[in-house]
């Protein structure tokens, strides 16, 4: 009987808005060897309030260049490819989070901000290992919750109530969720993640960002989310629907091939990082 | 007579400063305004971004204002023991709150002394 209600609840997986397709475009460009700016440049111009936030981030005191830079090329030269591709993937997430409505047990901007620390943290991680794939890193950490939007879109009820018990028995929102839902943010994220056709690496990061050894594949991409997610509580960035720093396996960092004190070598850098986020967030306060 | 403080500007706020209320007989030259000083009606005595200097502090405290607010940069207060010795507090009851369920774990102890350790060193640096 529980079973049907989860296999009926897990059908509406289906009425979940798509990616923005600018979004889309700017993710799966990056499995594109010969992909040249002009093509991510028509693919953002369609985009015209993804422009403007564009415009006024690389126009803000932050970068320097005030109110001089007057078009995307020439943001692109000046902020480089990455950087760009990484603003927008951040602020259609934001977008997306904005859309929720607040509770008291619910700040969608500190949701997001978790998101951003997790991928800001991955990246970290992933330049200190000198791992290949940092492209795909940032946005398979940003993304690693997408499950939990999924929850809040589709059973909004549920998710307050998964809330109101991590506050009341003093649980992990992955508990909370097998208690009220039957099924996690990260399983639903997985099915999420398929449905949008997002590249195979991150959507078993998604997937897979509480369990990485169960991967066949891309394991340290999985565990690399696995650790930043686990990292991000520690130091207390954002908020991700609980207060509890996860017991960390040492199977994931035998994965990474990491001592636990390679991540305090990767904390000076993680603050950087995240100092120049929060310049970034100030731009669209 | 009391004037209050209003209009927040935050337009020229540095987003590492920090605004704090202080009596206007602590007020000093460079120091910078967090708000304008305004008439609890609205009207403006003197501008946020208004220089201040000895003769302007003289007239305010004759216009009877009694607080300002303003702005304090965090390195000011990085120097200060006692602020030092608060945010050390804050770190090990926050760090001892987040590791609640986690704090017989080896590993994880050990992460917990190795953030600890490296916040506490930037508080001082």
């Amino acid at each position: 009987m529980k079973q049907d209600i989860l296999a009926r609840k897990l059908e509406r997986i289906g009425d979940l808005p798509s990616l923005p397709s600018v979004v889309f475009e700017a993710i799966h460009l990056l499995n594109q060897p010969d992909i040249t700016i002009e093509r991510l440049i028509s693919s953002i111009q369609l985009d015209q309030a993804i422009v403007s936030k564009i415009l006024r981030l690389v126009n803000s005191s932050f970068y320097g260049f005030q109110g001089k830079i007057g078009n995307l090329s020439q943001a692109l030269v000046l902020l480089g490819f990455d950087t760009v591709r990484n603003a927008v993937l951040s602020i259609s997430i934001l977008d997306i989070f904005s859309g929720i409505g607040k509770d008291k047990n619910f700040d969608p901007r500190l949701f997001w901000l978790h998101a951003i620390g997790t991928g800001v943290i991955s990246q970290v991680i992933s330049h200190q290992l000198k791992y290949p794939r940092l492209e795909s890193i940032f946005i398979a950490g940003l993304l690693h919750d997408i499950g939990k939007l999924a929850i809040i879109r589709l059973f909004p009820e549920d998710f307050f109530q998964i809330l109101k018990e991590v506050k009341e028995k003093d649980i992990s929102i992955i508990e909370g969720e097998r208690n009220v839902l039957g099924i996690n943010h990260a399983e639903i994220g997985h099915k999420l993640a398929g449905k949008w056709r997002l590249p195979m690496e991150i959507q078993e990061a998604i997937g897979f960002h509480h369990c990485p050894w169960n991967t066949k594949e891309n394991r340290a991409m999985s565990a690399t989310v696995y650790l930043s997610d686990c990292l991000c509580r520690a130091l207390d960035i954002g908020y991700g629907g609980d207060s509890l720093v996860p017991e960390i396996d040492p199977k994931a960092l035998t994965i990474l091939g990491v001592e636990p004190l390679f991540i305090a070598g990767c904390l000076k850098d993680i603050d950087l990082e995240m100092e120049r986020v929060k310049s970034f967030l100030t731009v669209f306060n | 007579m009391t004037y209050l403080i209003t209009r927040k500007i935050l337009n020229n706020k540095m987003i590492n400063d920090k605004e704090k209320t202080i009596p206007i007989e602590k007020l000093t030259p460079n120091m910078t305004l967090a708000r304008d000083i305004t008439k609890p009606n609205g009207d403006l005595i003197f501008g946020q971004s208004g220089e201040l200097t000895e003769s302007i502090i003289e007239r305010l405290k004759r216009f009877g204002v009694r607080k300002v607010s303003v702005l304090v940069k965090e390195e000011d207060e990085y120097r200060n023991p006692e602020y030092i010795k608060k945010k050390i507090k804050e770190i090990e009851e926050g760090l001892d709150y987040r590791f609640r369920k986690v704090n017989h774990i080896p590993l994880m102890i050990e992460l917990k002394g190795l953030l600890a350790e490296y916040l506490k060193g930037k508080l001082i640096s």
